[in-house]
């Protein structure tokens, strides 16, 4: 969990975009209960996100409430199958530890999801905008081992 | 009569007549200077048939005969070496002149000749390192087209190594209350001899509660300023800041900078924090509502994986000295492919 967090920041930083944190929710592995009678824990908890947030320039974050509050409940979110604007499950918010099938089916409606099979895929992004090129070509180069050493395989 | 008849008045000079001194070695020079006071002629080229009548009064007069006319002898009888000398030396100097005239003459021919040759030259250079070049880049290929197993095996071996330094060293940390000062330490600190493991060996086998706390202080100071060289090792000295900005005297320490860079092991990058993707569009990213722009999220499902769990129990199994069961293979769901 906490370094899948860190390859969110990272990628979250490395696209560009605003990073939604999740609702805070109940983990497993025996997390006791907290000051106020509840087991729910948020990365909020662990990291300092409004810290990492203010201090990275090129790095957004925003929590889940006010990621739907400003996009959900306005009507800018629409639907990848239909096209028509969808609204979050009962026009709801606040999220925190509460059961999220619901929501995490209502964002996976109105976003794009990305299959990737990281046995059959790298990810790379560029450092500047002028990198595509050589990205491409790099990718090339690996796959026609052109300085000599194998294609890397996991078996 | 015949004498006076050679003896000419004297032919005004000119500017077209003067010829410049020839260049001769300082060894001849004395000599030449000598000959030309005695032949004030000697600038005057006899060029019709008169005038070699005239000057010397002979029609088979040619110049290597004029000028063995024209420097009298020392002697009575000449000898035949000294005229053969003389012819020869004055043979190559004409032919060296006429040399340099053709010289003069051909320089275009000369010139693209020499343009010829340094391209040639050129051209056999660049064959050449482009040669050394290949044969450099098929040994770094034959080093690369090692077998995968044995390039495995040969970092399983390294592994093996840093799991035995690292062992080596946990035990000694463990039993560093028997081993204090003991033959074992001389004889650990004799096996490795880099020089960071001293420091480490000392800020290790120190006593768990030692009167000197400076003194502590010091040695673990001395270990962190004694790490393993690595090409980070530089960038990490020259980085800003040491503690990353984080103040602990709030919560009951540490209290100081020096004392939180003890604590810290990472250190504080500015141009991460001012780094910007490409991708990033801050009119868009920092719009609230209402915009043109349109904001793009990232969002993710907190997730309760246990893969980070799997790895830490063998390492916690490790450190506490356990036996450690190894579960039966089962198929991880975020890993597909295969099984572990």
């Amino acid at each position: 969990m906490r370094i899948g967090f860190e390859n969110i920041l990272v990628l979250a930083h490395a696209m560009g975009r605003t990073l939604v944190m999740p609702p805070r929710r109940q983990i497993a592995h025996g997390i006791q209960s907290d000051t106020s009678g509840g087991n729910a824990v948020s990365f909020s908890d662990f990291y300092d996100i409004e810290a990492i947030s203010a201090k990275q320039i090129g790095l957004n974050i925003i929590t889940m409430e006010q990621f739907l509050d400003r996009e959900g409940l306005k009507g800018y979110l629409k639907s990848n199958k239909t096209g028509h604007i969808l609204y979050p499950p009962n026009s709801q918010s606040k999220w925190d530890n509460q059961r999220l099938q619901p929501l995490w089916d209502y964002i996976r409606n109105v976003s794009k999801i990305f299959p990737w099979d990281p046995m059959q895929g790298v990810l790379v992004f560029p450092s500047s905008g002028t990198d595509e090129q050589h990205i491409y070509s790099m990718m090339g180069d690996v796959l026609v081992e052109k300085d000599g050493r194998r294609f890397p395989h996991y078996r | 009569m015949l004498n006076s008849i050679k003896r000419t008045p004297q032919i005004p000079r000119k500017i077209r007549d003067i010829r410049p001194k020839r260049q001769l070695a300082r060894n001849r020079e004395s000599e030449t200077n000598q000959l030309q006071q005695q032949d004030d002629d000697w600038w005057r080229r006899a060029e019709t048939a008169d005038e070699l009548t005239h000057f010397w009064g002979d029609s088979a007069v040619n110049l290597v005969n004029r000028s063995s006319k024209t420097i009298p002898s020392k002697n009575a009888n000449p000898s035949a070496t000294d005229n053969i000398s003389d012819k020869l030396h004055y043979g190559i100097f004409n032919k060296l002149k006429q040399l340099h005239g053709n010289i003069r003459h051909n320089r275009k021919k000369l010139f693209w000749g020499l343009m010829v040759i340094i391209s040639w030259r050129t051209i056999y250079l660049l064959d050449l390192e482009k040669f050394t070049n290949a044969e450099e880049e098929q040994k770094a290929h034959e080093s690369y087209s090692i077998p995968h197993d044995v390039r495995m095996k040969s970092i399983e071996d390294e592994i093996s190594l840093l799991n035995e330094i690292t062992d080596d060293m946990l035990t000694s940390t463990v039993s560093k209350s028997s081993s204090i000062g003991g033959p074992e330490k001389h004889s650990f600190e004799n096996s490795y001899k880099h020089p960071s493991l001293p420091a480490a060996l000392r800020h290790l086998h120190s006593p768990p509660h030692e009167t000197d706390s400076l003194n502590s202080q010091n040695h673990r100071r001395s270990f962190l300023n004694n790490q393993i060289p690595t090409p980070y090792n530089d960038i990490f000295s020259k980085a800003h800041g040491t503690t990353a900005g984080l103040d602990c005297s709030d919560y009951g320490g540490p209290f100081g900078p020096s004392e939180s860079a003890e604590l810290v092991y990472w250190r504080d990058f500015p141009t991460d924090a001012s780094f910007t993707s490409p991708f990033y569009n801050a009119q868009a990213q920092e719009a609230t509502t209402g915009s043109i722009w349109n904001t793009k999220y990232l969002t993710f499902e907190m997730d309760v994986s246990y893969l980070f769990q799997i790895h830490f129990c063998p390492d916690l199994g490790h450190h506490v000295r356990a036996f450690i069961v190894l579960m039966c293979s089962i198929p991880l769901y975020r890993m597909r492919a295969g099984i572990i």
